[in-house]
């Protein structure tokens, strides 16, 4: 991992077009500012990692074998149950 | 639009998607996680009793072995947000609706990722990562949207809303 110091108000140009900001400093909280391409999705990691996470889990799930069915079944039950 | 001309609107225009069946999408940025997948099949989920389901399977084609694991085929299954939650509610900023060549996301097909589970109780649905369609274009995104929970229980969903 590359590691830089910046100071309040300076910022690190990623490639040609990503800049990051240091915005505001108080405590262990910082707030930064990034300009990027609006084609660049940007996303706090540990949204990104659960997202990541939940697809992984959810391409599983057909693997076994007559799940589905079994959740249809189950709702039909609760729709008729009320 | 009330919650219920969405669903109905919704519901009209995946019936009229998948009049043939199926539908193939492109999904340029593929699914969080799945990057080397691009393009999907979208059909409704029939259980072998021939009844009928609220379920639709999302199935990756296999593309070049190359991408590294694309080779291998995924299937995801989805339902619609509106049948669990009615007035659930996606604001896509403008690149992401410019990446799916729409004007406005009610010119969408929504549908979320079910995270089958062996115990039913388990099962939940991510609210938090819609799919978006373009019935017209075939193009599909991942969206996030960080007011949703990613585990939102499938079972018992009718009686809370």
């Amino acid at each position: 991992m590359l590691v830089l110091s910046r100071r309040l108000g300076e910022s690190i140009t990623i490639g040609d077009e990503v800049v990051v900001t240091v915005l505001e400093v108080s405590g262990n909280q910082v707030r930064v500012g990034i300009t990027a391409p609006r084609s660049v999705r940007i996303l706090r990691t540990e949204i990104y990692q659960a997202m990541q996470t939940e697809n992984r889990a959810a391409a599983c799930g057909l693997r076994h074998p007559r799940l589905l069915e079994k959740v249809v079944a189950r709702l039909r039950g609760e729709r008729q149950g009320g | 639009m009330n919650s219920a001309a969405t669903r109905g609107m919704q519901e009209s225009i995946l019936a009229m998607l998948l009049q043939g069946q199926q539908a193939e999408f492109c999904f340029p940025e593929g699914l969080l996680g799945f990057p080397s997948y691009r393009r999907f099949v979208l059909s409704r989920y029939q259980p072998p009793d021939g009844s009928e389901s609220p379920f639709l399977l999302l199935q990756t084609k296999e593309t070049e072995a190359d991408a590294g694991d694309s080779h291998i085929s995924v299937s995801f299954p989805l339902i619609s947000p509106y049948w669990l939650v009615p007035d659930y509610h996606v604001a896509p900023p403008p690149e992401v609706l410019a990446k799916l060549d729409v004007g406005a996301a009610a010119e969408c097909v929504i549908l979320v990722i079910v995270t089958l589970r062996e115990r039913l109780e388990e099962i939940t649905v991510n609210l938090q990562g819609p799919l978006l369609f373009n019935p017209l274009a075939r193009l599909g995104c991942q969206l996030v949207v960080e007011e949703y929970p990613v585990r939102y229980p499938l079972l018992g969903s009718e009686k809370r809303t």
